[in-house]
């Protein structure tokens, strides 16, 4: 039984014209062979076949035509054999069916050439059409006409076929060939010219949505339809849908724009030539439209699709060929910069650029290449949100295009800020002023820096980074921006201290400080400051990194001088000792002057550092160094004084005053012309006076009087003499400062108690004749205070004392018992005994002048005279007793007692009468003994008197003297003296 | 056993034992408090008469006894001597007292050696000092002495007069007050506190007691064979005692 499978029909007739040899430009070259675009019209020739639409795969019966002629020849018998209508319709539609492959196979075999070719398919068209006439309304009429329809048009008769299929979609507007009806339909109308109906049948084979062969076809001839209709918007859009069908089935193809690549090679070569036609069309249209732009405006409305990026170009490479390398340019560009993540858009913006060399737009290709960093750009564009692959695209442009950009910025920028170089400018530069071309050139220098900085983002392990990064100094240098040059300049140099550059680099970052600060003028703000301290550390780094570079030497006189200025005084030092043992490198660059200037700052610095004693020799040195008319000499030899001196104050500190000593003592001798000596002489002589060492003190004292009488401390000398000689028992100098001291201020207290001690003085110094008058004057001259005024009257009196002079002392013993009396409330126990010593003194004399009167005849005077010097010695003694003073109390007491006995005895023992005969004597005797006995009697109440003080404590010598005499005058009452038993061998 | 006495003219408890001693401190010294008779002495006083009338003892005698049988508290503590150091003390006393002075020194000079030397080593060797004149290392030996026995009667006299020389009259007093707790039988202590008390330190009342004590102790002591002369050379001072508070009572009364 033979297999009844559908066979589509290939084309032939007025299938649309089509282009051989469409143009393809290579995406991935630069500029292929140069194809010639043809005429514009559609592919005419076997269309189905070029489109590669396979027939569907049909097992076919092997019969050979003389077997299939057989068949039919028994079907047709069979047909007026059978009188059954329902197997007869079968067997008709079998014989037309049968007369179709019949047909079809001398067509193929070629043996058709046995009939007319005109009428090879006759036969079947008859069949059919019997079968449609026999059996009206049949369930199988879709299906014959159909196939009637496919006979027409393989006989060659379009129009029929049309007419039939228009039948068969009156009958059956859903069935199975639809889509090929109406594209056959399009394809009678396209080829008669009504390219209006012909597009509205494309439409109904799109509307199906199939994305078959008929659809990727009708899109095409609508295309051209409308194309030809002159609607360029509706034949974009039917070529763009013919485009997508096409891609539609390639494996990786996508119905979602995800920029997927489709590549027309993929497809078969018949497809191959229909996209590349309709790319060429839309190219042409697009070309109307605005180019590129048009083409991004066509896609951001209708929505991008993975093969736009062909239609782009396909656009471009038409105006290449053209020799519109502008248009091509801005073609690829559209494309570039509106798909930057695309991964055609790094080689389309290349072709950009290439597209401006090749039609010789050297400056647009600069800007193109400027624009790609842009795009692309590590800083500027979107390299970091690149995939992979088109960073390993974008790279090698980007390493190229960077540093042309940079150098050329940087040389044209070199060109406008060199007036030397103004000339080779284009003349309508050099018209500018200098003004203007120096910001152009601020400007460039700041370009040529972006580029720079680009590249070392995009490239940090470059080999071709660290001189880079020194033209990215370099520029910013140039460009005044220094702030951004110094960061540079010190990454690089000292990132990559080996590199030819590094010093100078370095170097010129110091530079870029200074005119940075400069331009901060006075103002200390934090920044300002922060400034300054990131210059010092680059100057430190400068000299520790590039020690042997000259200039180091330069940096660090500056740094010297710098930290110097600004009492920075530890790196002062360090500097200046680095100048002064520089690197053997360099030692030979270090001249004289130089040496001299650290050798200064060195002094100073430890003199600010308050290292005084490092400050002292460094000083000595350098005056060692130069001659005295030297403008520096006397200021060195001052700050030298005052680093002794300032080592004597901290030896004060510290209670060393020996070693202060030492210090101040050198400046003396060392720099004895300098006002510091002055300080230091009298600081020297006052410590010496501390540590005791008067003579020394004393020397340097009077020699600072000597030299300095003017001198403000001088006056305050004559005290610390004073000081001295009091502690070295030098008396009379002593004496003198203080005599002299009351002859200036008599009236004042301390002229008072200077001539008192002035007396002292003289009086230590052994000179009675200077100390008594001292002290005579003020015995007079100041009564007040009393208690002193009462010892200088001891003393005069026992001065007198000791000289012999009784009288004078008696004077003064005067003095201070009518002083004490007369004192009142300035009364003090010490007056009070010194008032009862003197009395005592009284009481002693009257008691020697009672004593010294003998009783003899006539001994009635005698006895007056002795009882008036009696009285005398009582009140004497009484006025001893009345001050009642101890000391003096129990000895007057006493001799008060022995006046008494005195008396008492001298009476008996008195010269007798010598005419008195011996009764008369008797008598006498009895008369004198009656004359002695009250005052022997007084004498005994008396010693009593003085023996009771024992029951109050009272048991000195004068006690025990009354005791005494009591045990003689009164023995049953007073001579009791004690038992002491003597041990006995009976008892112990 | 404890004994009150009545007697005429100045009245006093006396006695022995416990209750006799505190007594006879606080009359030592208490200076200016007169000892007095109160009612429940009396009354003890007029119980023991009848005794003492019974046994026909006068009351100096009772006096003397009591005071003489009171503890010797000093013959109580005294250390013992072996043979030999006894018979070497006793001769250096028989060369002292025979004025044998540096003979007597030397004899001792042995017997001071060593930790345990006898109190009366120390106060015989104190006597030979002061016979020297050497009152400072009398005084010193005299205080060793005590060392050796605190009761020692014969060096605390001693002491007291030497403070008394010295003007010392308070420290005088405490020895002899200690003199007389170590054994109130010792009338020298009672000689010698008197005369401190009378002349030196005007508490007459203490002396005429001090006074009264030595003659009774003296009178009943046949064996010391006291002077009559002494008797009455101490019946006078006592007489003058009580001549003198007379007279100050009498310028007290006016």
């Amino acid at each position: 039984m033979m297999n009844r499978s559908r066979l589509p029909f290939s084309f032939s007739g007025t299938a649309t014209a089509m282009f051989l040899c469409l143009s393809v430009a290579g995406c991935s070259s630069m500029f292929g062979e140069k194809v010639v675009v043809k005429n514009v019209e559609p592919e005419t020739t076997s269309l189905i076949t070029s489109l590669g639409v396979k027939p569907i795969t049909v097992e076919k019966t092997t019969l050979s035509p003389g077997a299939i002629d057989v068949i039919r020849d028994g079907y047709a018998e069979l047909v007026g054999q059978i009188d059954n209508a329902s197997l007869s319709r079968q067997l008709d539609l079998r014989l037309a069916d049968v007369e179709m492959l019949l047909a079809e196979e001398l067509q193929v075999s070629g043996n058709g050439e046995q009939l007319d070719e005109d009428s090879l398919y006759e036969r079947a068209i008859n069949a059919y059409k019997a079968v449609l006439t026999n059996y009206p309304g049949d369930v199988s009429e879709a299906e014959v006409l159909y196939q009637l329809s496919r006979a027409y048009d393989l006989q060659g008769k379009s129009r029929e076929s049309a007419i039939i299929l228009a039948e068969l979609l009156k009958l059956q507007p859903d069935s199975i060939h639809a889509s090929e009806a109406w594209f056959r339909q399009g394809e009678a109308y396209f080829s008669e010219g009504d390219y209006a109906s012909a597009a509205s049948a494309y439409s109904k084979v799109l509307e199906s949505q199939k994305f078959d062969t008929f659809y990727t076809m009708s899109a095409y001839m609508q295309g051209w339809s409308f194309y030809k209709l002159e609607e360029q918007e509706a034949a974009l859009v039917s070529f763009d849908a013919m485009l997508t069908a096409s891609f539609k089935h390639l494996p990786d193809a996508s119905s979602d724009f995800a920029y997927g690549q489709p590549e027309v090679g993929d497809l078969s070569k018949g497809q191959q030539k229909l996209v590349q036609d309709s790319l060429r069309v839309m190219a042409l249209l697009f070309s109307y439209r605005g180019n590129g732009e048009a083409i991004v405006d066509f896609y951001h409305f209708y929505g991008d699709k993975p093969h736009s990026y062909l239609v782009y170009n396909e656009l471009a490479q038409q105006h290449i060929d053209n020799d519109r390398f502008l248009d091509a340019a801005e073609a690829y560009l559209a494309f570039a910069s509106t798909h930057t993540g695309h991964s055609e858009a790094v080689p389309f913006y290349v072709k950009h650029i290439d597209a401006f060399i090749l039609g010789d737009f050297p400056s647009e290709v600069m800007n193109a290449k400027a624009g790609f960093v842009n795009t692309f750009g590590y800083e500027k564009g979107n390299y970091t949100r690149l995939s992979v692959i088109n960073r390993e695209k974008a790279n090698p442009y980007l390493y190229q295009y960077l540093q042309e950009l940079a150098q050329s910025n940087h040389s044209f920028a070199q060109q406008l800020a060199n007036p030397e170089k103004r000339n080779t400018l284009p003349d309508s530069l050099q018209l500018l002023d200098d003004d203007t071309l120096n910001e152009q050139a601020s400007l460039a220098f700041a370009d040529a820096a972006t580029y720079y900085l680009e590249f070392i983002s995009t490239f940090p392990d470059d080999e071709k980074r660290p001189q880079i990064q020194f033209n990215l100094a370099e520029s910013y240098f140039q460009a005044q921006q220094y702030a951004l040059a110094i960061a540079q300049y010190e990454d690089y140099a000292y990132r990559y201290v080996d590199h030819e550059s590094a010093s100078d680099g370095a170097y010129t970052a110091l530079l870029a400080y200074d005119i940075l600060l400069a331009g901060f003028g006075d103002n200390d703000s934090d920044e300002a400051l922060s400034w300054v301290a990131k210059q010092r550390k680059s100057r430190d780094d400068f000299v520790v990194t590039f020690t042997g570079d000259p200039r180091a030497i330069s940096v660090t006189q500056t740094l010297m001088q710098s930290q110097f200025d600004k009492a920075q005084f530890a790196d002062a030092l360090f500097y200046s000792e680095w100048l002064l043992s520089p690197p053997d490198v360099v030692t030979q660059e270090i001249g004289t002057s130089l040496r001299y200037s650290a050798n200064l700052v060195k002094a100073h610095s430890y003199f600010g550092l308050e290292q005084y004693a490092e400050a002292e020799q460094s000083y000595a040195f350098l005056l060692q160094s130069i001659e005295r008319d030297n403008s520096d000499y006397d200021a060195l030899v001052r700050n030298y004084a005052v680093s002794m001196y300032k080592q004597a104050e901290y030896a004060v500190a510290s209670n060393d005053l020996e070693q202060a000593v030492g210090h101040l003592k050198r400046i003396v001798d060392k720099t004895p012309n300098v006002d510091v000596r002055i300080n230091a002489q009298y600081d020297a002589a006052t410590y010496l006076l501390t540590l005791s060492r008067f003579d020394e003190a004393q020397r340097m004292f009077q020699d600072f009087e000597a030299r300095f009488p003017d001198n403000a401390l001088t006056s305050t000398i004559e005290s610390k003499l004073l000081y001295i000689f009091e502690q070295t028992e030098q008396w009379k100098p002593a004496a003198d400062i203080l005599y002299s001291q009351w002859a200036l201020e008599k009236d004042t207290d301390a002229g008072r108690e200077a001539l008192l001690l002035a007396a002292e003085y003289y009086d230590l110094a052994g000179d009675r004749t200077l100390s008594l008058p001292a002290y005579r004057t003020y015995a007079h001259a100041y009564p007040e205070p009393f208690d002193t005024v009462t010892e200088v009257r001891l003393l005069m009196s026992e001065f007198y004392k000791e000289s012999g002079e009784g009288e004078k002392q008696r004077f003064w013993l005067n003095k201070l018992i009518t002083g004490h009396d007369n004192a009142g409330g300035d009364q003090t126990a010490r007056s009070l005994t010194l008032a009862a010593m003197s009395a005592m003194v009284f009481a002693n004399d009257a008691k020697r002048m009672f004593a010294a009167i003998k009783l003899e005849q006539p001994l009635q005077d005698t006895l007056r005279k002795k009882r008036d010097a009696l009285e005398r010695a009582v009140l004497t003694h009484n006025k001893v007793l009345n001050y009642g003073v101890r000391e003096y109390v129990t000895v007057a007491n006493h001799q008060l007692g022995e006046l008494y006995l005195t008396l008492a005895s001298d009476l008996m023992a008195s010269q007798r009468p010598t005419e008195l005969s011996a009764l008369e004597r008797e008598q006498y005797d009895l008369l004198l003994e009656e004359q002695a006995y009250p005052f022997e009697e007084e004498a005994i109440k008396v010693f009593e008197a003085n023996a009771k003080r024992s029951w109050g404590g009272i048991y000195d010598e004068w006690v025990r003297a009354s005791f005494d005499k009591l045990s003689f005058l009164s023995p049953s009452a007073y001579r009791k003296p004690e038992k002491v038993e003597a041990l006995d061998v009976n008892r112990y | 056993m404890s004994i009150a006495i009545k007697r005429t003219g100045t009245s006093r408890f006396y006695g022995s034992g416990f209750f006799v001693l505190p007594l006879y401190l606080l009359l030592l010294g208490g200076c200016s408090v007169m000892p007095s008779f109160n009612e429940s002495s009396k009354e003890v006083a007029s119980q023991r008469s009848e005794t003492e009338a019974a046994l026909n003892m006068s009351s100096e005698d009772i006096l003397a006894n009591a005071l003489r049988e009171t503890e010797d508290r000093y013959v109580i503590a005294k250390r013992t001597m072996t043979v030999e150091q006894t018979e070497q003390f006793e001769k250096a006393i028989r060369l002292f007292n025979g004025g044998n002075i540096d003979a007597a020194s030397e004899t001792l000079a042995p017997l001071l050696n060593g930790n345990n030397v006898s109190s009366a080593v120390w106060v015989l060797n104190g006597d030979i000092a002061l016979k020297a004149g050497n009152t400072k290392q009398a005084l010193s030996d005299f205080h060793h002495a005590l060392g050796a026995n605190p009761f020692n009667y014969f060096a605390l006299n001693r002491l007291g007069m030497l403070y008394r020389e010295k003007g010392q009259f308070t420290t005088a007093r405490n020895y002899y007050q200690q003199a007389v707790a170590a054994w109130p039988g010792f009338a020298n202590t009672y000689y010698n506190a008197g005369i401190l008390h009378d002349l030196y330190l005007g508490e007459k009342q203490t002396a005429l007691a001090m006074y009264e004590n030595y003659l009774v102790l003296i009178t009943v002591d046949d064996t010391a064979g006291t002077q009559e002369k002494e008797i009455r050379m101490i019946k006078r001072w006592i007489a003058d005692a009580k001549r003198q508070l007379a007279t100050n009572n009498d310028v007290r009364e006016q």
